[in-house]
């Protein structure tokens, strides 16, 4: 039995008057993947960002109810900056700073505090062999990562996101403007990663779930409809709402 | 939503139902041959099973298509999946009816279609034995004595009970196949009960048989032929089981 890195409680989410998440109770396990999934507007990518607070910053957003990491309430004591440390996010458009490969990825650890060039040169080295792209990115550190392709642009983002050990990756859908290519290494990447992150991905792409999850959960207007084995759910999904979702057959 | 899915999924329904039908009747054929009520050729076997052979390969490609256009989940994906699986388990039901046909059609044949006889010399042994065909006018009755063997399904007792047995078999032949076309849980259930039967009737059939060759009392080459029928016939129930067991996978998900 795996331990549990994320507990979601009674959690419900406002903007304004908008309720987008009802009474959400979930948790995750440590490095397992949990898919996303639902419809736009269902409230996935809300409450992936509600993981590392980031609605914090959305004005009128309101949230109530329980999100533990480690059994540690992230909306009480935690300092946010500490808990982003813990908590990684990589976006659907790559996002790359306009500067150099080599200081994209060194940006986190030095905000962190660390000065040392032999400490920051080997964190990059590792950062991009964690995530598969030391070969294609040695001899371009310092090169502009705006040069990049989108698909290295989004792997460097993930090596920037992992330059800073976190002990979870957030993804919102993160190969949804990569071609297939990209995206079948971002899937292995993640695949890979694993074993060392807890990763929550926000997905459309059904069969990328499918592919790349432990667990999957379906969300439709603001509910966790189910959360099951993503073996499971893609062949027996318990609830009509989910089974209509996957198979297209929804509305 | 999912308009041309749902068209396809349905024209893979009606050629699988097509293709239950031609196992159908390939298996009522071979028990007409085996009752002596029809008598097949060659042609006529091959024909059939050609037909089905041709339709399984069609519903091979439909299905292979579909997963690959689709990517179909859920119970598409069970019925798609359910489908590869049924199919060669028909198509076998077709072959293996076939077989029973053949075997039934070739004691015609040899026979000429008249009972085999049996020559018995003077102490009743038992001799070599003679198609119908190789009886001539030159052999005289005085020294040698002829003796009818029935056909299969006119051993005593034996006939009756392999009949049954085809009978029963082409029951859950049926069953299954209807238990696709109306989703129909219960009747899947029962033809998977039913298969217990149709071993019973094998292995009588094959205790009676043993018991009578070691008192010679069935010709040897009637009693293989029947015992080649009775498994044909447990191996058609088998599939029939299958059969079952996919359409429950496909309505509830579960593998047997």
């Amino acid at each position: 039995m795996k331990k549990n890195k994320i507990t979601i409680k009674d959690t419900n989410l406002y903007y304004d008057d908008f309720h987008a998440l009802k009474d959400i109770n979930m948790e995750m396990a440590e490095n397992e993947i949990t898919a996303f999934i639902g419809p736009s507007g269902c409230g996935k990518s809300t409450l992936l960002k509600s993981l590392n607070r980031m609605n914090d910053l959305i004005e009128g957003c309101k949230i109530t109810g329980d999100i533990r990491l480690d059994g540690e309430d992230i909306y009480g004591n935690m300092d946010v900056n500490l808990l982003r440390k813990r908590v990684g996010m990589v976006f659907q458009r790559p996002n790359p700073f306009p500067m150099s490969v080599y200081d994209n990825i060194a940006y986190g650890p030095r905000t962190h505090g660390i000065r040392s060039r032999v400490e920051l040169d080997e964190i990059v080295e590792n950062s991009l062999r964690g995530a598969a792209a030391w070969d294609d990115f040695k001899d371009r550190l310092k090169q502009s990562a705006l040069g990049l392709s989108g698909g290295q642009q989004q792997r460097l983002c993930i090596a920037r996101a992992i330059a800073v050990e976190p002990e979870v990756l957030l993804m919102d859908e993160p190969t949804s403007a990569l071609d297939p290519i990209s995206t079948a290494k971002i899937e292995e990447l993640v695949q890979e990663i694993k074993d060392r992150y807890t990763v929550v991905i926000v997905t459309h792409n059904m069969q990328q779930a499918a592919r790349i999850s432990d667990v999957t959960a379906f969300f439709l207007l603001g509910e966790l409809i189910e959360m099951e084995k993503t073996d499971k759910i893609f062949s027996v999904p318990k609830d009509k709402r989910t089974e209509d979702y996957i198979t297209g057959r929804f509305g | 939503m999912r308009i041309r899915l749902d068209e396809q999924l349905e024209n893979l329904n009606e050629e699988l139902i097509s293709l239950g039908v031609l196992c159908e009747k390939a298996i009522s054929r071979s028990i007409e041959a085996l009752r002596q009520q029809a008598t097949l050729n060659e042609e006529q076997i091959s024909d059939l099973n050609l037909q089905i052979e041709s339709k399984e390969r069609s519903i091979e490609e439909r299905c292979i298509k579909l997963l690959m256009q689709q990517q179909p989940v859920a119970r598409d994906l069970r019925l798609i999946s359910s489908a590869l699986k049924m199919v060669t388990d028909m198509k076998r039901i077709g072959i293996q009816a076939g077989n029973i046909a053949e075997i039934v059609d070739i004691n015609e044949a040899t026979n000429g279609f008249k009972p085999f006889k049996r020559d018995l010399n003077d102490d009743g042994d038992m001799g070599r034995v003679r198609t119908g065909n190789e009886i001539s006018e030159d052999d005289t009755p005085s020294n040698t004595q002829t003796e009818e063997i029935p056909p299969i399904y006119q051993l005593p007792e034996l006939g009756d009970e392999i009949v049954r047995m085809a009978d029963a078999t082409r029951q859950m032949v049926t069953e299954s196949i209807d238990a696709f076309v109306n989703k129909d849980e219960e009747t899947a259930n029962k033809v998977m009960a039913k298969d217990d039967e149709i071993d019973r009737y094998f292995v009588e059939i094959k205790d009676e048989i043993v018991e009578r060759l070691k008192k010679s009392d069935v010709h040897g080459e009637r009693a293989i032929d029947l015992l080649m029928v009775a498994k044909y016939l447990e191996r058609i129930g088998d599939h029939a089981e299958n059969i079952a067991r996919w359409v429950l996978y496909s309505i509830e998900g579960k593998v047997r």
